[in-house]
């Protein structure tokens, strides 16, 4: 064993902890050459010797009011403790499955935003509507009174003549007749005379209530040139109508009575010759009464 | 103790109070200090005793860890005060009666003088040197245990008290001379 070994054993030895046999002997046999490292054991034992006799005097202990203090302080402690309410981990839960609510309110966030949606979307198809309405009146006005394509010219050599015949009718009949409901027509010009196509004419022409208005100015109308068309049916959704042919007819006064147009029902089998317009899909439009022979 | 018993509370602290107030002493010099410190030890374990994890050491070391958090706080904000409360104790410090022999009055002065000796040695030093000192001579702690108070490896608890020691003989032989060893087995001797 060099110095520098022994030094690390120094306090061991003074002390006289446990260490091994070996090591111990050998700081001993090197103090026992080594008068430095000898002199510093004898050091050691007695800095040993003097921290043993501090450790044996050492036997202060606190004063008597700490104790009474801390004892005062438990038992203030303890009563506040009793006095207290249940602790809060054994109170109902004041909030329960938070995570359903969590769930709830995002449903309720879709929802509000689907509902937001199908609202905008019905708004608008409500709005579009309603544009799409405001405009056809004018079209049909703007059609009917004056078509681009006058009936006389459509059926040609034949003129009509006044209708001096039809009588007036006191009560107009229901016009909300479908393409299928009406009578057959009698053509009075061939197919191959068809008229041009009318272009953007109104499909929707009149209500019932304009067709009861217009009888008076219908009938008058009717002496030459014709009055003005009575609307034959309303097909739903069928608001617009891009073009169509009138085709001169002769039908009978009942005929024309089942299909709305205002005449008395005397004389049923009389004939008169009318306008119709007619739709791209076949289905009759609206009627007018011309010149009757 | 943790489930509302006084008593248990009064006998754990009848079995620690003593130790834990002679480290603060021994550490701080300061018998208002080490009272404070024994206070708010037990005060903290009557309010969070529950933190306590019988896993992770002793319940002695517990208390010395608390113990000594306080300490080393109060040396840092009153490092002044130690050697005030020194001076106004006249650099003497007390022992206790039952160390004193009637039969060799000059037995006893030198274990009286030994013993101020050793207390003044070991508040001068550094305070990571003094607590293996107070804990392991003073207490006598064993390694292992001291180890868990300081919170650091036993071979550092080691190298430290070997610091210590020697720094101790320096201190030992500056106040008293070159004689120290051979008094303090004298005075041992004594005992």
């Amino acid at each position: 064993m060099n110095c520098r070994d022994f030094n690390n054993v120094v306090n061991e030895l003074a002390d006289g902890r446990l260490m091994e046999a070996a090591a111990r002997e050998a700081g001993l046999g090197h103090a026992s050459e080594c008068v430095d490292c000898a002199a510093q054991l004898m050091d050691a034992r007695g800095t040993s010797a003097a921290l043993h006799i501090a450790a044996r005097a050492d036997v202060e202990e606190a004063p008597a009011r700490v104790k009474e203090t801390l004892l005062n302080a438990f038992a203030e402690r303890l009563r506040e403790s009793m006095e207290q309410p249940a602790p809060v981990a054994e109170r109902p839960p004041v909030v329960v499955e938070l995570p359903a609510r969590r769930a709830l309110r995002r449903w309720d966030a879709a929802t509000v935003a689907a509902a937001a949606a199908v609202l905008l979307i019905l708004g608008s198809a409500y709005l579009l509507r309603e544009s799409r309405r405001a405009s056809q009146p004018s079209q049909m006005e703007a059609a009917l009174p004056a078509p681009a394509v006058s009936p006389e010219n459509v059926v040609g050599p034949e003129t009509p003549d006044k209708n001096k015949g039809a009588s007036v009718p006191t009560i107009p009949q229901d016009a909300s007749t479908n393409a299928a409901a009406n009578p057959p027509i009698k053509r009075t010009t061939p197919l191959a005379h068809k008229a041009p196509r009318v272009e953007n004419v109104a499909a929707k022409l009149k209500s019932e209530t304009a067709a009861r208005n217009s009888a008076g100015s219908m009938r008058k109308g009717a002496g030459s040139n014709g009055g003005e068309y009575l609307p034959l049916t309303y097909l739903a959704g069928a608001t617009a109508m891009e073009s169509g042919t009138v085709v001169r007819v002769e039908m009978s006064r009942a005929a024309l009575i089942s299909l709305g147009v205002p005449l008395s029902a005397e004389r049923t089998d009389e004939t008169f010759k009318a306008d119709v317009v007619i739709g791209d899909d076949g289905v009759a439009r609206a009627i007018r009464l011309v010149g009757n022979d | 103790m943790l489930g509302g018993s006084a008593a248990a509370f009064e006998a754990l602290y009848d079995r620690r109070q003593g130790g834990l107030y002679r480290y603060a002493l021994r550490m701080t010099g300061s018998e208002a200090i080490a009272e404070d410190v024994t206070q708010d030890v037990f005060l903290e374990l009557m309010r969070d005793g529950r933190l306590y994890d019988p896993a992770r050491g002793s319940l002695k070391s517990y208390l010395y860890g608390m113990a000594r958090h306080r300490v080393l706080r109060r040396l840092e904000r009153e490092r002044s005060h130690v050697s005030i409360d020194d001076e106004e104790d006249g650099g003497a410090p007390r022992t206790d009666g039952r160390l004193r022999s009637d039969e060799d009055p000059f037995a006893d002065l030198a274990r009286e003088e030994t013993v101020s000796l050793v207390r003044q040695a070991v508040l001068s030093l550094p305070p990571h040197f003094r607590e293996v000192i107070v804990l392991c001579h003073l207490q006598e702690m064993n390694y292992a245990d001291a180890a868990e108070v300081v919170a650091c490896p036993v071979g550092t608890v080691r190298s430290r008290l070997a610091r210590a020691r020697t720094m101790l003989v320096e201190k030992l032989r500056a106040l008293k001379g070159p004689s120290l060893g051979g008094r303090a087995v004298k005075a041992e001797q004594a005992i």
